[in-house]
This record gives structure tokens, sequence and C-alpha cells, in this order.
């Protein structure tokens, strides 16, 4: 996590999220709607890694979230690691439209995995879904693997705004949720797994709508 | 009418000498004033008034004679004039008509005449005029040229114009007030053209000030595309090697279309530069300009290097090194081709400024960042910023120097977060072996690793020899090494891996190792977990091979160069003490939990009156505790540790029962004591032989078995119990028999033995046997010796 347990109760929050996936799918555009209300057309390529710290409120709490937007990792990897390192959530981002970055999500799964804690919140993001003649990937197959993997899954559009502030809002809840039973079992002296500590399915959400989300799993490895 | 002349002799009367001397003077027309006045003077007037007089009467009565002469011709020639004059007057008259007629023919010529004079007269003044327009037209329509030229922005056709009315037109306009208007007007131009130009390159500072993040950007996008490409190259070559494949080579070079729209930014304009300074140098301000420029484009790189004080350094430092990246390649654009605008002492003045100055700022902040990462990130972008301006022929040699000097913080915040993620690692582990279901798994977290020897997939469910914290704390170095990497790449040293290892060693040492000391004392570890800990231990030294495999390949050291060297990580040697003081550890442990069931020795009825049939509680206990201690450590020790636990705990055992024996606990005991005891190390030494033999450890060749290491008590037990214990005294038989018997310990232990006989009631008995009296006299045959000794 990024703040100890122990002084979550009296410390802002600073959440380092991540996002990744193949190159084009849109993680910049996504980053700009979510954080400037932006869209550009023609993006250019993100040179390294860039930053956006954003506030949000959740319960009442102001949290901010570090969202770290990157190449597609083919293209500057001397900061593989580094750009994982604490990183408590994951948008892992594929583009509807075009299979190949579908298929490329087990790899950036395996990547998350080998350079950041098992424990990251991770949410599958189906992205580009104005683009709906051109689909290739049906919301069921998306649906399909995130449950299989243990994601939260959304399917976005940068372009129209659709649910894009709904997959930042269910990352940082979801991490925000599990900082809160932490610091309570600290306080209660109690130790369990994290893994056990959350219940139901993964939930795909759908539409215009902007719902939130009751509960779901995170990445794990069983 | 004509004048006959007369010649005449004058004869001479009188003074003949002066006299035909002033004749001879007057007829030469001389001055006759010094004669005159030489007369006067000498006082004879009278003699020359006398000639003169003569010389008077001469002459008249000359012209008298030719008066006479010429009478006649005087009255004809009256005659012919009066005739003449009668014919003048005819011809008068004749004239007077003439002139009549003339004058009334040529009255209307005469005003065509006098037309014709007035229009020569105007035809002149028109023709002066024509000429002093003509020079006018000409200097108007050079000034309309000019203004044309003006109003399109042409600012160098329009002075020229301005220069050749100047020098070409300016002294020859004859009109006084036209000359004035344009003499007046031509400085006010230049000035205007000034103003304009340097109002449009006052633009051009906006334009380009806000153009030089994106050059900055397009600049160092390039730079990272080189290295991507650098990178992709090594991965290629890093598999080739992997694979050992001999086959065609298959590096495709594709065209790098994506970098088009970015390059565009790369091909920015000078125009208003290039204009600005040759209009300067056209109106003879060039130093003027050259100044200006200078200071203004000083003023924005100063303004450039503010960096945002309300965004956090880790989001503003991109714009910031873009723009002052963008700065400095529009710089050396114009140095190459402004002609003189810039010198190059001056472009490198600023550079070193600059780049001071950056320095600064990146000391500063890296002086307060918490966050390796985030310092690594910056690092990057450092550079690639140092790639994009070196292009360019900037040194770096500071930005290098700044980055070297931030190394050791950079691995201070590693090693600090590595401690942390150890930490949490070894605390949290369960250490039990794990447990793999799926290939999954095992891939993770044992192939990635190369854990095992075996590299082919095994049947699952599969149990690991370590526990989860092993593969966990692989990932966390093999992340460090990938971090360390990041950094010292792209930096100024050209072989990192040697500074990698000495990091690598530092982490393994100064992190993991601590750590793993620190879960061995702190006494939170039960048996078997500590046993487990020390498996783990024992594949974490191993793991340090892989750990330089990763380092070399990722600095780019060919595999099998790598596996030739010699020179492996300290932390190897340091991590094989720590297994030994795990070891020692398991044997603190055990030995303590022994003592935990060695306290039932104190329940042991030391004066018991018949001999026991089975072993003490004590050893039973001990006996369960051991066997379980045996299964659990030959799954997971080496042999070596294996056996290190058990004799140790073995000569626990033994010693714990001698110093039983030895303490006030026990006040006296009798033979049957000895032999419940001799029956408890029958029981031991045959556990000890059997664990010996089927562990293994008896082909090991080890000189000392499980049962060697009771031999201290073994012995004390056998001399007990012996018919003849003064024998101990021979030295033959005590080095042969009782070896390891120390003299003072026997000397206690002995006065402690007593046998039934001298119990209460003893000396009423008489049912000693003789064999029982034999062996009590040579007991006290020895005690009184032992006695003699000490």
């Amino acid at each position: 996590m990024a703040n100890d347990g122990d002084d979550g109760q009296s410390q802002d929050y600073l959440f380092k999220i991540v996002l990744i996936g193949d190159s084009s799918v849109g993680k910049s555009n996504l980053l700009a709607r979510f954080a400037r209300n932006e869209f550009y057309p023609n993006s250019k390529s993100t040179i390294g890694v860039e930053f956006q710290t954003q506030k949000l409120v959740i319960d009442g709490k102001e949290i901010k979230a570090q969202i770290w937007d990157t190449a597609g990792q083919e293209r500057f990897r001397a900061v593989t690691s580094a750009y994982y390192r604490g990183a408590v959530g994951a948008l892992l981002v594929y583009d509807i439209s075009r299979r190949q970055t579908f298929d490329s999500v087990g790899r950036w799964l395996n990547e998350l995995h080998n350079h950041s804690d098992m424990n990251v919140v991770t949410i599958l993001v189906g992205n580009k879904t104005d683009l709906k003649h051109a689909r290739e990937v049906s919301t069921a197959e998306g649906q399909a693997l995130a449950e299989a993997q243990g994601l939260f899954f959304m399917e976005t559009s940068a372009l129209d705004s659709s649910n894009v502030a709904a997959a930042f809002q269910t990352v940082v809840k979801e991490i925000y949720s599990i900082l809160s039973r932490k610091v309570f079992q600290s306080l209660e002296q109690k130790k369990s797994e994290l893994q056990s500590l959350s219940s139901g399915k993964a939930v795909v959400l759908q539409g215009e709508a902007n719902q939130t989300s009751s509960g779901g799993r995170w990445c794990c490895s069983s | 009418m004509t004048a006959q002349p007369m010649k005449r002799a004058i004869v001479e009367s009188g003074d003949g000498g002066l006299g035909l001397g002033i004749a001879t003077f007057i007829a030469n027309g001389e001055d006759l004033g010094p004669i005159i006045r030489h007369s006067f003077e000498s006082g004879k007037p009278e003699a020359l008034m006398q000639n003169l007089r003569s010389i008077v009467k001469k002459k008249e009565v000359e012209i008298e004679e030719l008066c006479r002469l010429h009478y006649e011709d005087f009255i004809l020639a009256v005659d012919e004039l009066r005739g003449v004059l009668v014919d003048a007057d005819e011809l008068k008259g004749m004239l007077y008509g003439e002139n009549s007629h003339l004058q009334e023919a040529s009255a209307d010529q005469l005003l065509k005449l006098d037309e014709l004079l007035e229009l020569y007269s105007v035809k002149k003044n028109v023709g002066e005029a024509i000429t002093t327009l003509k020079i006018c037209v000409e200097v108007f329509s050079l000034c309309m040229t000019c203004n044309n030229f003006i109003a399109e922005a042409k600012f160098h056709p329009a002075l020229k114009t301005l220069d050749l009315i100047q020098k070409g037109y300016l002294r020859n306009i004859p009109l006084k007030l036209v000359k004035k208007v344009v003499a007046r007007q031509i400085p006010l131009i230049k000035l205007h053209i000034e103003k304009k130009v340097c109002s449009e390159f006052n633009d051009w500072l906006v334009h380009i000030r806000r153009m030089a993040k994106q050059i900055g950007q397009a600049s160092i996008s390039q730079a990272s595309s080189a290295r991507q490409k650098g990178e992709e190259m090594r991965a290629r070559q890093r598999e080739a090697e992997g694979h050992s494949h001999a086959g065609p080579d298959e590096h495709l070079y594709a065209l790098d279309l994506e970098n088009t729209e970015e390059e565009s930014a790369l091909h920015f304009d000078l125009t208003p530069v290039y204009r600005a300074h040759h209009m300067h140098t056209c109106l003879g301000m060039e130093d003027k300009f050259r100044d200006y420029y200078y200071k203004n484009r000083l003023m924005q790189l100063n303004l450039d290097m503010q960096i945002s004080t309300s965004q956090p350094f880790l989001e503003s430092h991109q714009p910031f090194l873009a723009q002052v990246a963008g700065f400095f390649i529009v710089e050396e654009r114009v140095l190459r081709t402004a002609d003189g605008l810039l010198l190059e002492s001056q472009v490198e003045t600023t550079w070193e400024t600059a780049i001071g100055k950056i320095t600064s700022i990146l000391e500063e902040q890296f002086s307060r960042m918490r966050t390796a990462s985030h310092l690594l990130l910056i690092k990057d972008y450092v550079t690639l910023l140092g790639a994009a301006v070196n292009k360019y022929g900037y040194r770096i040699t500071q930005l290098i120097e700044v980055l070297e000097k931030s190394r050791d913080k950079y691995h201070q915040l590693l090693l600090l977060d590595c401690r942390k993620q150890i930490d949490d690692v070894l605390t949290n582990d369960s250490y039990e072996q794990m447990v793999i279901k799926k290939e999954y798994e095992y891939s993770m977290n044992v192939t990635a690793f190369h854990l095992e020897h075996d590299d082919a997939i095994p049947d699952f469910p599969y149990v690991t020899s370590f526990s989860s914290s092993v593969p966990d704390v692989c990932r966390i170095v093999r992340s460090f090494i990938e971090d360390s990497v990041s950094y010292l790449s792209y930096g100024g040293l050209m072989n990192i891996y040697d500074v990698v290892k000495a990091y690598l060693d530092r982490l393994l040492i100064e992190v993991l190792n601590d750590s793993l000391l620190n879960m061995i004392y702190a006494r939170s570890l039960g048996m078997s977990q500590m046993m487990q800990l020390a498996g783990n231990i024992s594949v974490l030294e191993q793991a340090c091979g892989m750990y330089l495999l990763h380092s070399a390949q990722l600095c780019g050291i060919p595999k099998r160069v790598a596996e030739r060297s010699h020179s492996g990580l300290t932390a190897r040697a340091v991590l094989k003490a720590s297994q030994n003081a795990v070891y020692n550890a398991l044997i603190n442990l055990t030995n303590f939990k022994v003592d935990e069931f060695m306290v039932l020795l104190e329940e042991v009825n030391w004066i018991a009156e018949e001999a026991p049939d089975n072993a003490n509680d004590y050893m039973n206990e001990v006996l369960i505790y051991l066997e379980t201690l045996v299964s659990t450590a030959q799954e997971i020790l080496p042999l070596e540790a294996l056996y290190k636990v058990v004799s140790g705990a073995m000569s626990h055992i033994s010693d714990s029962i001698m110093t039983t024996l030895l303490n006030d606990g026990v006040k006296r005991f009798t033979v049957n004591a000895v032999l419940g005891i001799d029956i408890d190390l029958k029981t031991l030494e045959a556990f000890a032989d059997d664990k010996f033999d089927s562990t293994g450890l008896s082909d090991l060749g080890k000189e000392t078995t499980f049962r060697d290491c009771l031999v201290e008590i073994r012995q004390l037990t056998n001399l007990l119990l012996s018919s003849q214990p003064e024998n101990f005294m021979n030295p033959v038989i005590r080095q042969r028999n009782y070896g390891s018997l120390d003299y003072k310990k026997l000397a206690i232990i002995c006065e402690k033995y007593k046998d039934s006989a001298d119990s209460l009631f003893g000396s009423l008995s008489n049912r000693n046997t003789p064999q029982q009296s034999a062996r009590k006299k040579s007991m006290d045959v020895l005690k009184r010796r032992l006695k003699d000794f000490s």
C-alpha cells in the first residue's frame, strides 16, 4: 500500500496507479479525459513516462491518485521495474477494435506480476467503444477473461467519455476499501490474508451509466 | 577726294644745331618736357622761345601752301557731295514708300512672330518644368515602390530603394519643399522599418519560445527512439546467445514512419531572425541587433529556467527540460546559419550557465526525493536530454556528473525500499514448503528463477524445497538488479557490470542477509520454521549465480563470458556464513527443546531400591522429539546440516545428564539409578545408530557417529556399573575405556554413589553377595585415590 495502515486514519492517501497495455490502445487519452477532460485525436506516442495527480473523494475522504502513463513498454523498457514499483492499482487497457491488443493482456499480466506486488488491484479496460462498427473483441470475451483472471472489467471510450471516470474510481475505491479493512484489523490486532477479504465476482459494467462497483476480486494467481 | 602728299625740304635759318634737334624731336613725336625744363633751369629760355616761334612760322607757311594747292579739289568735292545729297533724298523717299508697303504687308506676320517668341519662352519654361518634374517623378516613383515594399513587408528592397533615393536623387531634387520632405521622411521610414522588423522578430521570440518545448520534445523523442532501437537489437542478441542459434540473421529494418509528425517540429522557421539581422546590417545597426537578440534570448532562457513551484518536479521536469533543450537547439541553428549573429563563445557560455543551473536544480530535487523510481525516471529523461543536445554539439559532462553523484542516493533509496519489502516477505512467510498446483505457478515461482536444476515441468501438485519467501525475495532482487542497471545505463560509465555487482552485493549482504539474521535471532520461529529458513538460505545462496547471470545479461555481457568469470558475489560467502548461523540457531533451538524434556530428569528416583524395567520418562519424550526432528530435517536440510543438528542434540543430551549428576539437585544415587540411565542410553544409542544409517550419513564417511556423541555419559555409566571401577586409575585401561572422563567430575559423582548397604538399617543386612562386596571395595579404593588427586 502507498501508506502504512497504522497511520491511515490521520494521513492523506496517495495511491500510485499504473496504466498498462499495448501501444495506441488509448492509455494517454484515458488519462487526459479523466484528469483534464480532454481528448487528443492525433495523440503522439508517449515518451517514457508521464504523470498526472488527480484528487478523488471516496466515502468523504480526499484521495490523491498518482496515475502513471507510459509508452506501450516496447518503446521504453528502461523504466519497467521503476514504473511498477509501489503501484497499488492498475488499469490494463486493450483496444476493442484490435484483437491483438486483447491477446496481449496475458503478457501484460505477467509483466505486472513479475514486477509488482501480486495484490495490485487491477481492472481490465476495453477502450474505444465508440468504434462500434470496427469492434473485434466482444464484451463477453472481455468479461470472461476478466473473471478468469480475477479482475474488474469495464468497457470505455476516451472519445465520448463513457465509463472513463468509473474505471479509475473503481480501482481507487477498491484500494481504499482494502486499506480501510487493513487499518481496522490493525486496530483490532488481527491479521488475515488480504485475498480472503474480498467477496463476490468480477463486476461487469456497460453502457453510459456510472454505476458503482459493489465489490470484487483483484488480481491473484491462484 | 584725294589728298596729295607733298614733300618739301625745310630750309633752316638761325640756330642750326638746337633747332634741328627740336625739330627732330617734334617730328618723332618725342616728349619736349625735359628740354623745356632744362632751358628754364639754365636761365636761357629766350633762345628756346625764339626757336619755337621759328618753327611755328615755318609750319604756318607750309599749311597756307597746302591750303592754296587743294582749294580747287575742295570746291569740286562739295559739288559732288551736293549731287549725292539729292540722290539720297530721292532714295529716302523710295525707301519710305517701300517701308510703308512692307509694314502693311507684315503687320499680321509680326503678330505671329510675337506669338512665336512667346511660345518659345513657354517652351523653355515647360522644358525646365518637365526636367524638374521628371526628377520628381522618379523620386516619387521610388517612394511609391518603397511604400509598396513596406506594405508587402519586403523590407530589404525597401531599404535598397531608400538608399537609392538618398544617394542618387536627394541632392538633385530641384524643388526645395519636396527635397525637405523627402529628407525628413527617410530616417522616419528607416525607423519604421526597424520597428516593423523588431516587431516581427519579437513575435518570433514569443513563437519560438512556445515552440521550444515541442522542438525539445521532438529531439528527445528521437533520442528515445534511437535508444529503443538499440534496446531491441541487444534483446535480439541476448535471445540469439541464449538459444545458441547460428541461423540466418533475421534482423529486418523497417522504415521509421512514426516520427514524421514529430520531425516536422524540428523544421522550425528562422526567417524573421535572418530578416531582422539583415535589415539591421543594412541599416548599419548590426551590433545593436546582435546585442538585442542576445539579451532577449538570455531573458527567455532565464524565464525558462524557473521551474514550476505549484507543480511537483516529478511532473514538471519533462516540460522544463524539453523547453531548455528546444532553446539550445534553436540557438545552435542560429549560430550555424545566421552569419555572425551569434558567437560560438556566447552559445557555449550560455550553455554552461544553463547546464550549471540545471545540475543545481537536479541536485536539490534529488536530495529531497524519497522514492527511487522518481529519481530513476528523472535520470532517464535527463540522459535523453543529454543525448538530444549532444547531437547538436553541446557538452553534457556536468549532466553525467550530477547523475553519478546521485547514484548512491538512488541506490540507498532502493536498498531502503528493498529492506522494507524483504522484511515484509520474511515476516509474513509461513515457512512451509510451497505446494504448487499449476504450471503457471511453477513457471512464476520456480522456472523464472532457475530454482530447480531440472528444467522439465514436474507433475502437479509439486512440493518445493523452499517456502514462498524465496521466490518473493528473488523477485525483489531481480527488480533491484533491473533498477540498478536502469539507472547506470546511458550514464557516463562504459562498463556498468562491476558497479551493478557491487550494489547487488550490498543488497544481498546489508539487506537480505541482515534480515535473515534478524529472523534467525528473533526467537519467533519454531523448529520446523527454522529448518525451512535454513533450507531457504541454502536456495538463496545458490540463487546468487542466477543474479550474476541476470546482471551480466542486462549489462550486455554475453552469457558464456559471465559463466567463465571467476569473480563471484561476496554475498555468496556471507550467505553461507548465515547458513552456519541458522544451523547454530537450529542447534540452539533443538537443545532448548531438549532441555524442556531433560527437566524431567529431576523426577528420576536416584535412590531406587530396584532397577527399572523401562527407560525414564524424559528419555521417551526426547526420543519422540528427536524422531520428529530428524524426519523433518531430512526433507529440508542438506545432510551436512542434518548431521550438525543431530550431533549437537546428542552431545547436548550427554552433557545434560552429566550436569544433572554433578548438580546439587542430586545428593546421592544408587546402582539401580545407574542401571536406569544405562537403559536410557541403550535406547538412545539404538536410535542414533538407526538414524545414522537411514539418513545416509554413514555413506559420507563421518568418523564421529551419532553414538560417539554420547561417549562421555556412556563411559561414566560403564564405570559405575563395572565390577572393578578402580581400574580407572590404570593408565592403559583409562585411555582405552574411560578416555572422555574428567578426574574432577568423576570425583564429585563418585562421592554421591552409595551402595544400598549404606542406607538406613544397612548394617543389619546380611544379604550382600560376594560380587557386590568386591565391587564395593573397589569403588572405595577409587574414591580414596580420586580424593588424593584432588
